[in-house]
């Protein structure tokens, strides 16, 4: 421990620090992304406000309009609404708690950006995976719904949540600090998350309208828009944290 | 060789200067202590140092090997203890001792070796949020220096500590300082032993 077997006079040397950089980046990235898992299996507060949100919207659409077997425009688009909600409600805390706790600048002082950014949106997108994992099945049941082309439904769920997580995290970070940030961030978010709600609305209404026709453009805009939230969430984090 | 340069610094707030035109040069192997009362700047001079925030005039060099490095390339080398800077309460005193060992790479090994220094090794498994602020500290500490950094950031180190703690940290800067470099902000002059060089904030601005 005294002796100096990472000694920051060898560490800081170019190559070598490049070196340690690159191999301990992934484990900076697991580090997080485990801390969040933890601490949320300990306090369960994000997943139980986004699950009882969810099922409670869910409870009272289905009560209101009973089946949707014959309307799939309304039945997708009031899914993504659940969805949309849910994932607000899940992605709040992402930051706040850290900025509440003031363990914020604990990760700032100890961690890349870019390890933060992606160690958060993992927790972020293991959170949507699971409240979409209730709300789906649950929609389809109570709503009477059938889905034929389950794939193609899942791939756009998962390119759909992978966006949200992407830019909720974004957003999360640039706001844990502002005041009545749950408000602003579902305002700020609405414009962001728009073309992956719209390209999943088609893809959603295709499906529970009977078929994968018209599929292929929605699909093919969620495919980019997920791949360019990721990355420019990826490169810019660094500049707002 | 190791030095921290700190050229013409200001921080000012709106119209209200904290201070300004503060230069000084912190050699490897010594201390140099803040005093100040509060309000001074002692915390906002140390955030400078870290890159937590920027000054408004002037500028911090950390001079490494005759590089010249700013405070956010340097970051990941500081160990830094601060009143806004906490462990996770919801995890255990070693498993935040952990997830700092893991962010710098460093064998995880040195976790009980560092919680037994600080005499933290049988609450090792006791949640944070449980913890004293004497102990909260303790942990603090030994989370700052895990990794082995060139130079040690220490804000009031031993405001919460009892006779014991005050020789653990009195200790640990002794170590420190052969090693790299220590700062200390403080407003207890007894802390103004721990450094070669001393400053007084809050007189002149």
């Amino acid at each position: 421990m005294g002796s100096s077997k990472l000694s920051w006079a060898r560490t800081i040397r170019g190559k070598e620090k490049a070196a340690l950089r690159g191999s301990n980046w992934i484990r900076q990235v697991w580090a997080i992304a485990k801390k969040d898992f933890q601490s949320e299996w300990r306090t369960r507060h994000a997943v139980v406000t986004t699950l009882a949100f969810a099922l409670i919207a869910l409870t009272v659409v289905s009560l209101s309009v009973g089946s949707l077997r014959s309307e799939p425009e309304l039945a997708a688009g009031l899914l993504w609404v659940i969805i949309f909600f849910a994932t607000i409600v899940a992605l709040a805390r992402t930051f706040t708690k850290e900025v509440d706790a003031h363990t914020d600048n604990l990760l700032r002082l100890n961690a890349e950006p870019s390890a933060i950014f992606l160690g958060k949106m993992l927790f972020n997108l293991a959170l949507l995976g699971l409240v979409a994992l209730m709300i789906v099945p649950l929609f389809v049941v109570l709503l009477g719904i059938s889905v034929k082309q389950s794939g193609i439904f899942v791939v756009a769920v998962v390119l759909a949540l992978i966006t949200m997580a992407a830019l909720g995290t974004i957003l999360g970070a640039m706001l844990a600090k502002v005041q009545s940030r749950i408000a602003l961030l579902a305002v700020a978010a609405f414009p962001l998350f728009f073309p992956a709600l719209a390209a999943s609305l088609q893809v959603t209404a295709a499906i529970l309208g009977g078929g994968a026709g018209g599929s292929a453009t929605p699909l093919k805009v969620l495919f980019a828009y997920a791949g360019a939230s990721f990355l420019g969430g990826l490169l810019l984090f660094e500049e707002i944290w | 060789m190791l030095a921290l340069k700190c050229i013409d610094l200001g921080k000012a707030f709106g119209r209200r200067w904290l201070f300004r035109r503060l230069s000084f040069t912190v050699p490897q192997g010594t201390g140099l202590v803040i005093l100040g009362p509060n309000g001074s700047g002692k915390t906002t001079l140390l955030r400078l140092m870290c890159g937590l925030m920027q000054p408004t005039e002037g500028k911090v060099v950390w001079e490494i090997n005759d590089t010249e490095l700013s405070p956010k390339q340097v970051r990941s080398l500081i160990g830094i203890v601060l009143p806004d800077c906490e462990p996770y309460d919801e995890l255990t005193a070693e498993e935040n001792m952990e997830l700092i060992a893991d962010l710098h790479g460093v064998d995880r090994s040195s976790v009980n070796e560092w919680l037994e220094r600080v005499g933290l090794a049988r609450a090792k498994r006791q949640f944070v949020g449980e913890f004293s602020s004497g102990m909260r500290l303790r942990l603090k500490l030994a989370m700052s220096l895990v990794h082995e950094p060139m130079a040690l950031l220490l804000d009031e180190p031993t405001a919460m500590l009892d006779e014991q703690g005050r020789q653990l940290v009195s200790k640990l800067i002794e170590e420190q300082k052969r090693k790299g470099i220590v700062i200390i902000a403080t407003n207890d002059e007894r802390d103004a032993v721990y450094g070669e060089q001393q400053i007084v904030l809050g007189k002149n601005h």
